[in-house]
């Protein structure tokens, strides 16, 4: 188990791209000099928006094997090693974040000549909002314009377009272009995701689950969310004005931003330069309204004071609210976030009391770079981060662009293009982001120390290269909405398949795939919808809140003490009914008579936000993308959550629903033909987990709860011989190994993980087959897979679950009924 | 002056809120936004103002209007009779 002992988590590489620059250093110098990279939108027709300003990146320039990722001549930055054309078939997102990654790779002395990663494993920890967004765009927009049915054949451009869509596709091609592998997290927390992505890799170094982490965002603007952000009528016509009187709306933008953090004594052992050091991180839910902030700005507040209490016992020493200097804000231009904002940093840094009076306020000062680089959404979090390290760095305060009449709660601490220079005594800095859904997200960055705590660097010293992070957890609670029915009962009692309904294709009506289908009027799901919050609520929502309120009533204490629980979700395409509906509006009537109401419910984690407000969590909530095999990501936070102590119950949920579209996909990937297994399914599913008892219970007429521990994730893989290595890595690094696998069959049998799974398997231990079949619903299953081992655990025998996803990752967990 | 029915604005506003409640609780007075209301909120305003936009080709541009206009269903049915006329 890893220490308790915090350690000191430092940056030792940084990359960003931007309307700005290909660079950090040219996104900050521009930004210093005042410029912005608002335009007019090139990459796809805003004619029927009402705004059509953005920030967009040039990458029409020629294939980056020239060396397009740094100044030329510089040896920390050096170009990306990927053939032209091989450049120009990526998608913009990942083009985008290939850049910036090569970047941070390139200053922390992680690249080879040949431009390949120089460690084998880098874990990732990543954001984004819309992934690959365009490519998807593409397929709905080809789905859309032809007549005919999809037949179950392949189209090259179609599956080109779906393996790129998601954002895990953008980890892979970081995997391939830099030629390394390992897990991977990717949080979409709207726009907070960029600091949450940074945050969750600071957890992971700072307790020892992890040495060094590759933690960045990137987002690449697509007509989808540009329509939805004009929908919702919060893009600026004009201009973006950040903390102005006048401030008329946001300005859209796109890029990416990449660190590389690691732990202190990482960093010394491999001779690293410490750039910075991230010294506090905190998180928050607002529980009040879906896309408004709160007006008094609390959630901030709290998020701030979170990051500040974590220096406290940090072995870099306690840092202080007053030596903050400069404090990028998150600042959008809108009307609802700024001012709220604004008196949020006033009251917790200048302070409205004598307790905390800045001894000399005039010393702070604010900015949001949003009306330079455009609102980067899921990379935004990263790239200021980013920008506030090389202010910090450079002793230069970012000006305010396009200020003339300031927020009073602000006025005069905000700094034009002709005054830059920082006070002498700028130690640290922190930046703010809010995002829909109520994130918010604050991080505290202080200059690298030298002088560190002398006892802890040597117990650093001490640890092995790679820690096994184990940290058992209790299952005390379950919750399941599937095609077998509502509870995880359901899930166990069933003796026989449930019968296939269908789901007719949207070109064709008298085309239809089979489909295991949840009932959306059913008793259960229609008393959940009465929820006020859940008014506007897609299926996928209803699945989770349903399965979320299962799960949570088993545990009272869970229930009555909301601040000390946290949510983490899992999803593979999150609300699709909700999007295909809202970008054929856009399509077909034009983007003015698109549906606002329902632009917000397409965000990955508003359901997740639902199920927040619904139970009272105003702390921990993330919502990830992924696979089956993200359960095992999803435990792991849960882990580090509860091993931090900073919550005492996590809800694990994992949720699918489905759309004519998925199906139209799956039948483009060749899944639905007519000699697969494969049946799309849908639901949720939830487990209440908390830590396990050290002690057995004494009481014998108490059953102990199930325990999952050895957590493993697989380094991911793109051949099948790769996949056969990744197989035997997760499995026989298992703790025992006579303990039987519970493979849920058919998980994989549709495509050419099949023989993976049934051969490999085996060979690593007795196979426990799992019946009926309950279709697949990927992030659904999974945790469906979880309920059904643990029912069939035996009181001696631990059990291994593994999860095969469909983004070419394994994973594994051991379920017990005690811990040894 | 053109009859606005009643009971297509109830409609609209009950599909486009995604409503659960009894449409006959709402009656032409019945206020939309605020205490003692239907509930709803801005996004909602924003709902309203494109559903009535593409069902009657009335685009309700100015904040301000848009405001008095979504009191209630009465002050819509008012303002849509005008327009239409």
């Amino acid at each position: 188990m890893a220490s308790t002992t915090p350690r000191r988590v430092v940056i030792t590489g940084m990359g960003c791209i931007t309307a700005l620059g290909r660079t950090a250093p040219d996104t900050f110098n521009a930004l210093i000099r005042g410029q912005s990279g608002a335009a007019e939108v090139k990459s796809f027709s805003t004619a029927d928006c009402r705004s059509h300003i953005g920030a967009e990146v040039d990458l029409s320039e020629p294939a980056p094997a020239s060396g397009i990722s740094g100044s030329p001549g510089t040896s920390e930055t050096r170009g990306l090693r990927i053939s032209p054309r091989r450049w120009a078939k990526l998608p913009r997102a990942s083009q985008l974040a290939l850049i910036a990654a090569g970047e941070a790779l390139g200053q922390a002395k992680l690249l080879d000549a040949e431009g390949k990663c120089t460690l084998h494993r880098l874990e990732i920890s990543a954001s984004s909002t819309a992934g690959g967004m365009s490519c998807g765009e593409a397929f709905l927009k080809r789905r859309l314009a032809t007549k005919e049915s999809p037949a179950p054949g392949k189209s090259r451009a179609d599956i080109r377009d779906l393996t790129g869509y998601q954002p895990q596709s953008q980890i892979a091609d970081l995997h391939r272009c830099f030629g390394f592998g390992g897990p991977y997290f990717i949080v979409a927390n709207a726009c907070a995701s960029g600091a949450n992505a940074i945050g969750h890799a600071w957890q992971l170094i700072r307790s020892g689950a992890a040495e060094i982490v590759l933690a960045g965002g990137f987002e690449a603007l697509a007509r989808l969310v540009y329509t939805g952000f004009d929908s919702l009528q919060s893009l600026s016509p004009d201009c973006c004005r950040p903390f102005d009187t006048s401030r008329n709306g946001l300005m859209l933008g796109e890029g990416a931003g990449f660190l590389i953090l690691e732990s202190e004594a990482h960093a010394r052992r491999r001779n690293a330069t410490a750039l910075a050091e991230i010294a506090g991180y905190g998180h928050t839910t607002d529980l009040g309204h879906t896309t408004q902030p709160d007006r008094q700005g609390l959630p901030i507040q709290l998020a701030l004071a979170e990051a500040f209490a974590a220096t406290q016992n940090s072995p870099g020493g306690a840092v202080d609210r007053h030596d903050v200097i400069y404090v990028n804000a998150h600042g959008t231009g809108t009307a609802l976030n700024d001012g709220p904002e604004a008196g949020a940093i006033r009251t917790f840094f200048i302070g409205e009391d004598a307790a905390v009076a800045h001894p000399d306020a005039s010393l702070l000062s604010v900015s949001s770079t949003k009306s330079a680089t455009g609102h980067t959404l899921g990379a935004a979090g990263s790239v200021e981060a980013i920008l506030t390290v090389m202010s910090l760095l450079h002793r230069q305060i970012p000006p305010q662009l396009n200020l003339r009449d300031a927020e009073p709660a602000l006025a005069g601490h905000f700094r034009t293009a002709d005054r830059t220079e920082a006070p002498e005594v700028y130690k640290a800095a922190a930046s703010i982001n809010l995002g829909f859904g109520g994130s918010n997200a604050a991080l505290l960055i202080t200059r690298a120390h030298t002088n560190g705590n002398g006892a802890s660097a040597e117990a650093d010293l001490a640890r092995p290269e790679h820690p096994l992070f184990d940290f058992p957890l209790a299952v005390l609670g379950m919750g399941a909405v599937s095609p077998a029915g509502f509870g995880a009962e359901a899930l166990q009692n069933s003796t026989s398949a449930p019968v296939p309904g269908s789901i007719a294709s949207i070109a064709n009506a008298a085309c239809t795939w089979p489909a295991l289908r949840v009932d959306v009027k059913s008793p259960e799901l229609q008393a959940i919808s009465k929820n006020p919050r859940l008014r506007r609520a897609s299926p996928l929502s209803l699945f989770l809140a349903e399965a979320a309120r299962q799960a949570i009533a088993q545990v009272p204490a869970a229930q009555a003490n909301p601040e000390r629980l946290g949510i983490v979700s899992l999803f593979w395409t999150g609300s699709i009914a909700y999007s295909r509906r809202f970008f054929t509006e856009g399509h077909t009537h034009g983007a003015r008579l698109a549906s606002p109401a329902l632009f917000p419910e397409t965000v990955f984690n508003v359901p997740t936000s639902h199920v927040a407000s619904m139970l009272g969590v105003s702390r921990w909530c993330y919502s990830l993308v992924g696979d089956e095999a993200t359960v095992v990501t999803g435990l792991r936070t849960a882990a580090a959550w509860l091993q931090s102590g900073s919550v005492d119950y996590v809800l694990l949920l994992g949720g699918e629903e489905l759309d004519p579209i998925a199906l139209e996909a799956y039948a483009r990937l060749g899944w639905l033909s007519s000699n697969s297994s494969f049946i799309p399914s849908e639901g949720a599913g939830a487990l209440l987990l908390g830590r396990a008892q050290t002690t057995p219970a004494s009481a014998a007429d108490i059953t102990p709860p199930p325990v999952i521990s050895c957590l493993r994730e697989g380094p991911g893989y793109r051949s099948r011989c790769e996949a056969y290595a990744a197989a035997a890595e997760v499995f026989a690094s298992r703790p025992d190994n006579e303990a039987p696998c519970f493979v849920w069959y058919g998980t994989a049998q549709h495509n050419w993980l099949a023989p993976i799974e049934t051969r490999c398997v085996p060979a690593y231990g007795h196979v426990m087959p799992t019946q009926p079949y309950l279709g697949e619903a990927f992030t659904a299953s999974a945790l469906w897979q979880v309920m059904r081992a643990s029912s069939s655990l035996g009181s001696t025998s631990p059990l291994i679950v593994p999860f095969f996803g469909h983004n070419s990752q394994i994973s594994t967990c051991q379920l017990s009924l005690n811990r040894s | 002056m053109a009859q606005i029915e009643l009971s297509d604005l109830k409609e609209l506003l009950v599909e486009n809120c995604m409503l659960k409640m009894d449409v006959d609780e709402i009656t032409e007075d019945t206020p939309l936004f605020g205490p003692g209301s239907v509930g709803l909120d801005s996004i909602d305003a924003l709902q309203l103002t494109v559903a009535v936009e593409k069902k009657y080709g009335t685009p309700i541009t100015d904040p301000q209007i848009a405001r008095q206009v979504l009191e209630n269903l009465g002050s819509l049915k008012n303002w849509l009779s005008r327009q239409l006329d």
